[in-house]
């Protein structure tokens, strides 16, 4: 049904650095988010590969954490999820 | 934050006043009947309502609107998308199974304006959303064409 009403993309997990550099930085997942303007819930969902930020987000994590975004969001991890 | 739960329920309990009133004013479903049916059954969706959209949660955020992140709109967009594909497949059913009983369109007319309102909807959305000036309008689009060496790449 997914497939058929165009949501399946959803279902896509890319993983990230995220959420080692928040630990590297001793950051809590709250205070990433207050910085990003984002809620706790979507650093969670990015950290754990559920949601694949906008282009303006990734670029905004990456620059928060001074990394390159193709670093940060490197599509060679990409995997299909269930 | 709390001003905004407190102006949402106020909309919502509005609402179900001016239902209320309206159902009194025009003795609809014996008059007075259907408002107590309405504030019985409304007040826990309201109070439930109004915990839920305090809290710091997904669900909280998408209810009051202005709280929403680019993750959180996108799902409620899609929520949206799948709660009208469920509606639409709920009204052509419905209109379906008014034929096989032989009734007349007099009888489920409001079914079908449900359908031709979502269709309605959907070319509109299309319309407003841009689907109308499709990929052959793109800078560079049909640029294969008039250079085939281009599809070498």
């Amino acid at each position: 049904l997914l497939d058929f009403i165009g949501m399946s993309s959803y279902l896509d997990i890319v993983l990230n650095g995220v959420r080692e550099q928040r630990i590297q930085r001793g950051l809590s997942q709250a205070e990433l988010a207050r910085a990003l303007g984002v809620s706790r819930q979507t650093v969670i969902s990015i950290e754990t590969g559920r949601y694949l930020p906008s282009l303006p987000l990734a670029f905004r994590i990456a620059r928060f954490f001074d990394v390159p975004v193709d670093k940060m969001f490197d599509p060679q991890d990409e995997v299909r999820g269930p | 934050m709390r001003s905004i739960r407190i102006r949402r329920l106020r909309v919502v309990v509005l609402t179900l006043a001016l239902v209320g009133a309206f159902a009194v004013a025009n003795g609809v479903g014996h008059g007075w009947g259907v408002a107590i049916a309405l504030a019985v059954f409304m007040t826990p969706v309201v109070v439930v309502n109004y915990v839920q959209a305090g809290r710091d949660n997904d669900r909280a955020a998408m209810m009051i609107g202005g709280r929403a992140d680019e993750r959180q709109a996108q799902i409620r967009t899609r929520a949206r998308a799948l709660s009208a594909y469920v509606m639409a497949a709920a009204a052509l059913i419905g209109s379906l199974i008014e034929v096989a009983l032989g009734h007349t369109f007099r009888s489920y007319w409001p079914i079908g304006l449900i359908i031709v309102a979502g269709a309605a909807g959907y070319l509109a959305g299309e319309a407003k959303y841009g689907a109308a000036h499709g990929a052959d309008y793109a800078p560079g689009a049909g640029l294969d064409r008039a250079n085939p060496a281009d599809e070498t790449n």
